[in-house]
Order: structure tokens, then sequence, then C-alpha cells
């Protein structure tokens, strides 16, 4: 029989090796593609490079836009895009860095975001800087809220206490210092030990405003800020008369009753009496605009308190907040009249925290959560103000008669008014830079400084930060003065609310009659340089 | 029954040398491409990995302000004036350093955990504290972090500031060295 070759195995080799020629032929390409690296690499750096300079150039483009502040009216953010400087298109931004929303026309401060894209290498720059307003010869911030740390009679920084910047707050990347002192401007009756901590700080005294940008810096080096006339301190508001208004509210006989506050509380509240937050209790204030206590208040150990809409609490006797937490939740205000000695223990008080973990930072480090603004404190005469025990406190407490002690690894993260102010070891104050609404004592362009550098002569007529002073200063400097908004019960409250309606009016109208001033905006920005985000084909 | 042919010895031995050729050809590229690897990080233009390096400096410390002190292979820089004084903190510091041993260059700077944990770390100096020495202490207390600005160089110089001219990093590989400019073109000094 004859046999036949098995023709299915031949030809195997020349598949193999023209699968190895293939084989070969890739990695040979594949090499010859790499060899280019250096000149690739080259080419990035030059588009680098060329989008730096274009993005530099674009920031000083968007400076000047915002030189005009109606550029950020009904804006959306956006200065310019697609724009288009040599081979390089850029697009500029400008964000409110109080709100991280896109700056409009009350924005105080904004960063400045240049996307700068040349042949897909892109380059961002920022800048951050304080809008100045037009109108700022006619408008002044009374309630000395510039100020980190403020004395009318004597401050003293003990042991290892430390004052600094909240690194959390949106406007700390200014990097303006953090300013303490006595309200007089001297160094009589300031003491700070050796070995606390003012890194970034600048001490108050009198003196000539600096002329410029480099006396600025003299005086910042010499850790000093100079103010040519002595601070008026405004005393706290007082609240009304406490009466028991209409059978609507709850009342109670003159005895020496103990309200005990717990659930939601969602209307305005007088009580005669004491009142208490019972230990490990909750309560929720919704939509209570007051509540008035003719006595003291405890809030006791464990207790939670929800603050969820402005609210205004009056305390005629003393407070007492023991190892709890009060939390300010997003889109509410807490104000706290205080008449007596305010006592806070182991507790936390300010925004809602948003990391529930957080239980009392003192270390700088804790979540900005609404920062300072949402909280406040006025204690009304000489009365003693202590926060202990490990507290945070994130707001603003304000006693201009009064004697306040943070001790104990306790924080206070916003800023500190008071006749005597103790930061004793342990304890910190971190400013939170958003409360510089940079129309107060320490701008002397604002409305506070006549045009020859003195303090306004009406401002000297008045001594109270309550509506009526603040319209009596209004009317007689053609100056709008910022409100501190104090809802009170009682017959009282819609005169006020009058009162501050119809001043917001005037501001308003102020603004309008300034429209024509608004090409003197002056802006101060700084430089944050460059994030690099170019490919390194390395 | 069908009788199976096998394949000739003659096809046998050139399929095998082929193979073998392709084989050790695929070996040498394989080769080449892992000496390619490393060699381009050594003989790549020096002038490039200097560039390189000023560019990652730049994303590190956008705010470089001046050059404070330098040596051989350390160089103190102030990053920034985050603390506003317009003097030197020691949260402000950074040095670039050439580490021989591994070829690198390096950006050391103080680890903010450890200033955030101990609040008298941070220290304002003169202008005309040694810096260098100052690198040295933090070394010793263990609270430098490292961030790597360029790999791979037989050998980097740092070339003080002389009659204006600006601190120069002298870059070398095997083949070439190339210098750049390490101060920012408008330097700040600090005041005090």
């Amino acid at each position: 029989m004859r046999s036949f070759p098995n023709h299915s195995l031949r030809g195997s080799a020349v598949l193999l090796a023209l699968a190895a020629v293939a084989i070969a032929t890739l990695l040979g390409l594949s090499l010859a593609a790499s060899r280019d690296t250096n000149l690739a690499t080259s080419g990035n750096l030059a588009k680098a490079a060329a989008a730096r300079a274009a993005a530099s150039g674009a920031v000083e483009i968007a400076i000047e836009m915002l030189n005009d502040p109606s550029t950020l009216e009904d804006s959306t953010g956006v200065l310019f895009e697609s724009f288009q400087i040599g081979d390089t298109t850029v697009r500029a931004t400008a964000l409110d860095l109080a709100t991280g929303l896109p700056a409009g026309a009350d924005a105080r401060a904004v960063e400045i975001a240049v996307e700068a894209n040349c042949g897909g290498i892109a380059q961002t720059t920022r800048a951050v800087g304080r809008v100045t307003s037009p109108n700022i010869a006619h408008e002044a911030d009374l309630d000395c809220s510039e100020f980190a740390l403020l004395a009318t009679e004597t401050l003293s920084i003990e042991g290892d206490a430390l004052v600094g910047i909240w690194k959390r707050s949106p406007l700390a990347v200014l990097a303006e210092p953090v300013s303490f002192g006595l309200a007089s401007g001297t160094r009589t009756g300031l003491s700070i030990d050796s070995r606390a901590s003012t890194h970034g700080c600048v001490m108050l005294l009198n003196g000539a405003f600096a002329g410029d940008d480099d006396d600025a810096d003299d005086d910042l080096s010499e850790k000093v800020f100079l103010l040519p006339a002595e601070i008026q301190v405004l005393r706290a508001p007082l609240p009304p008369p406490h009466e028991i208004a209409g059978k609507s509210e709850r009342e109670a006989d003159d005895s020496d009753d103990v309200f005990q506050l717990e659930g939601i509380l969602a209307r305005d509240i007088t009580l005669h009496g004491d009142a208490r937050v019972p230990a490990r209790s909750s309560i929720a204030m919704r939509g209570t605009q007051a509540l008035d206590i003719s006595g003291n208040l405890h809030v006791e150990r464990g207790a939670s308190v929800r603050v969820e809409s402005p609210t205004t609490i009056i305390v005629r006797g003393n407070l007492v907040i023991d190892a709890c937490a009060i939390e300010v939740f997003p889109g509410a205000t807490l104000s706290m009249v205080v008449l007596g000695d305010t006592t806070v223990d182991a507790s936390y008080l300010g925004g809602e925290r948003s990391d529930a973990a957080e239980d009392r930072d003192a270390s700088g480090g804790a979540a900005y959560d609404g920062g300072a603004t949402r909280l406040s404190i006025f204690v009304c005469g000489d009365k003693r103000v202590a926060v202990s025990e490990g507290s945070v406190f994130k707001g603003e407490l304000y006693a201009p008669e009064g004697r306040i002690e943070i001790e104990s690894r306790s924080a206070v993260y916003g800023r500190i008014l008071g006749a005597e102010i103790r930061l004793k070891a342990g304890a910190a104050l971190f400013y939170d830079p958003t409360l510089d609404t940079a129309r107060g004592w320490k701008n002397a362009e604002s409305g506070i400084w006549t045009a020859g550098g003195t303090v306004q002569p009406a401002l000297r007529q008045i001594s109270t930060l309550d509506a009526e002073s603040l319209a009596t200063f209004a009317e007689a400097s053609d100056v709008t003065p910022e409100f501190v908004p104090i809802l009170t019960v009682g017959k009282e409250k819609s005169h006020r609310r009058d009162r501050l309606r119809a001043l917001a009016e005037r501001a308003r109208s102020l603004l309008a009659a300034q429209a024509q001033l608004r090409s003197n905006g002056v802006l101060r920005f700084y430089s944050l340089g460059f994030d690099t985000m170019q490919r390194e084909n390395d | 029954m069908t009788r199976r042919r096998g394949f000739t010895l003659l096809e046998v031995v050139v399929a095998s040398a082929l193979l073998g050729v392709v084989g050790l050809a695929t070996l040498a590229f394989l080769s080449a491409f892992a000496q390619g690897a490393a060699a381009r990080s050594r003989i790549s233009d020096p002038a490039l990995e200097g560039t390189l390096a000023l560019e990652r400096l730049r994303a590190l410390a956008p705010q470089l302000r001046c050059t404070l002190g330098t040596r051989d292979d350390l160089a103190a820089l102030w990053l920034s004036d985050n603390v506003p004084s317009r003097s030197v903190h020691l949260s402000e510091l950074g040095w670039v350093r050439f580490d021989s041993e591994a070829g690198d260059v390096l950006l050391e700077r103080i680890d903010p955990v450890a200033l955030a944990t101990d609040r008298e770390l941070e220290t304002a100096f003169a202008r005309d504290e040694d810096f260098l020495a100052v690198r040295d202490d933090a070394l010793r207390a263990g609270i430098l972090t490292s961030a790597i600005l360029a790999e791979g160089l037989s050998g980097v110089a740092i070339i003080a500031a002389k009659g204006g001219a600006p601190v120069e990093l002298q870059f070398e590989t095997e083949s070439a060295s190339a210098r750049i400019a390490l101060s920012p073109v408008a330097p700040e000094e600090p005041l005090r």
C-alpha cells in the first residue's frame, strides 16, 4: 500500500519563524518609539513654561477685572474662558473664599483660579485676596471682630498657651497675621509668658497706620500692628426688660420654678425662673427665635442641644454648660446674651460636627463646620466667664466688661473680647479670619476713621453695641455699621426689627449712591504660585 | 495502516536555528529594554533632570522666597511666609539635599504632624541663623520628611551665590552635567 506524508504538519517551522519575526518587529518599533523620550520631555517642558507664563499673565488680567466690582455682579464665577494668549488657551474663575461658591457682588475675599492649556499641557495658578468694597468709607464694623484677643484692661497669655490662626478656615490661605492686644494700644496690662506661642501674631500698639506695603512689612517683622487711636469697645447689647407677654407664651408664677427643657422647641418662649436641660436629654430648637429665661440656665452633663434655626437665648442669671454639646446646624445661628456668670466645662459649643467622632479637639485641627460665625455669646456687665476642662468653643465671646478665663486644655476657635482675659497654660485660641470683615478698626479706609485719620466723632458718642446706638451713629456719621442681630421676645421686637430693616435699606441706598466710585476699588492679591499638572515622560 | 512521516533532519535543523536566532534576538531586545530603562534615568540629559527637579520644587513649594544658606550637598530654603511675620519659622524651612548613595535630590521639610503635636516646636529664627545646622538638629530629632526631586544622578553640586549670581545646582550624570539656578527670580529675604 502506498503511504502519503502527513501534510498537516508541514510548514510549521515557517509559521513559527513568521511569528517570531513579527514579535521582533514589534519590539523593534517599540524601541524606536521610545528613543525620543527626552525629546518629548523637552517639548512638554517648553509647553509647560508657555502655559505657566500665560497663566501668570491671565491672573493679572483677572485682578484688573476685579478692580471693577461690577465684574462680580450677576457673575457665574467665570471671568473669561477660551481666551488665547499665544498658543495657550486660558480660563479664569473667581470663587468666594468664604463660601466656596462662585464669587458674587458680596464676596469679600476671592480666589482666582486660572487654567492654561498649551498643546495638552495644563498649568493652573491661583491667587487669593480681599476685595475692598468701593463703599468702604461709608461702612463700619464696630464689634472688633478683626481682633483675635482684645482686652480693655488686662490680657495675660500664660505658660504654653497658644494664639494662632484656625488653619481650617477658608480664609486662612490669605496668611494674614492674627491681632491681639489691649484696646488702649499700650503694653500696660499685657503679660505674655516666654513659653507662650504667638507665632504669626501681631500686637496692637499705638502709632501711625502703615503708609505703604513696605511699612506694613516692617511692622509685621516687628510683630506689631499700629493704630493711631484707642479702640472704643462698645458694651454688649442689653436685652429688653423681662416680661411675660401674652397668654400664648409659657408663663409662670413669681416663684423659684425650675423649668425643664426637653424635646423640640418650636416657638418663642419666656420663662420666669430657672431652666435646665436635664442630664443626657436632648432638645432641638427648631423655629424658636427667642428663649428668654429670667433666672439661671443649666445644661446638664451629657445633654445635647441642637439649634436648627436662627435663635437668641437670653439668660438673665448664670449660664452653666456642663459636659455636653451645643451644636448649631447649617443655616442657623445662636446668640446667647448672658447677664450673669458663664461656665463652660468639658463641653462642645459650635457648628454641627461633620465628624461625629470628633469630640473636643484643642489641637487646632478641629473641623471647620461653619466656623465661628454661627455662635456668639454676649456677656453683659462685670461678670465671670470660664471655659475649662478641655472644652471647645467655636464662636465669638463678647464680654467687654467681663473677666474671661480659658483654661485646662480648652480651646476657642473664633475670638475673645473681654475686660480681663487670661489664656492659661495649655489653653489655645485659634482665630477664624472670616470674622474679619475688613470694615473695622484695622482698616484705615473704613468708616470708623475720618479722612484726617481720626476716629469718627459720632462713634465717641455711643457706648453700646445695640441697634439704637448704631442707628444713632449711622445718622450722625453717614456711615452704615454692621449689625448684631439679636432677636428678643416682647414688644420691642417688632420695633427693633423695623429699625434694622430701615437701616438695611439705608445701607442699600448708600451702596447705590457710591456706585460711581466702583472704579476706585483696590485689591491686594497674594500669589499662591502654580500647581504643576503636566505629564512627564520620564 | 498509515505510516506517519516525521520532519526531515534538515527541517528540524533549520527550524531550531531560526528559533535560536529569534530567541537570542528577543532576549537581546528585552535585555536592552531593561538596561535602557535604568540607563535612561542615569544617562538622560542632566539639563532636563534639573529642569524637572525645579518643576517639582515649584509644585511642592509654590511660594519659595529665597535661599538661606548652602554647603556642597545641601541648600537651606525659605519656602514661604505661611506664619505671617516676614521672618523665618521652622515650619517654613526646607532643605534641598543630594543623597550621594541613592543618587537622589531630595526636598526635606519638617513633619507637619510633629509641629501639630508639639506646639513648642515652632520657632522663629533671626535671619543670620545657621539654617544648615537647624536641619541637622531636625534630623537628630527625627522630625524630617523628604520628597524626591530627581533621581539617578551620579553627582550634584550646590554652588553658592557669588556677586549677585543665584545659588545653582550642578546636575551630573555619567556623560554630562548642567547647571540650574535654584533661587527664585525675585527672592524675598527675611526682614529679621
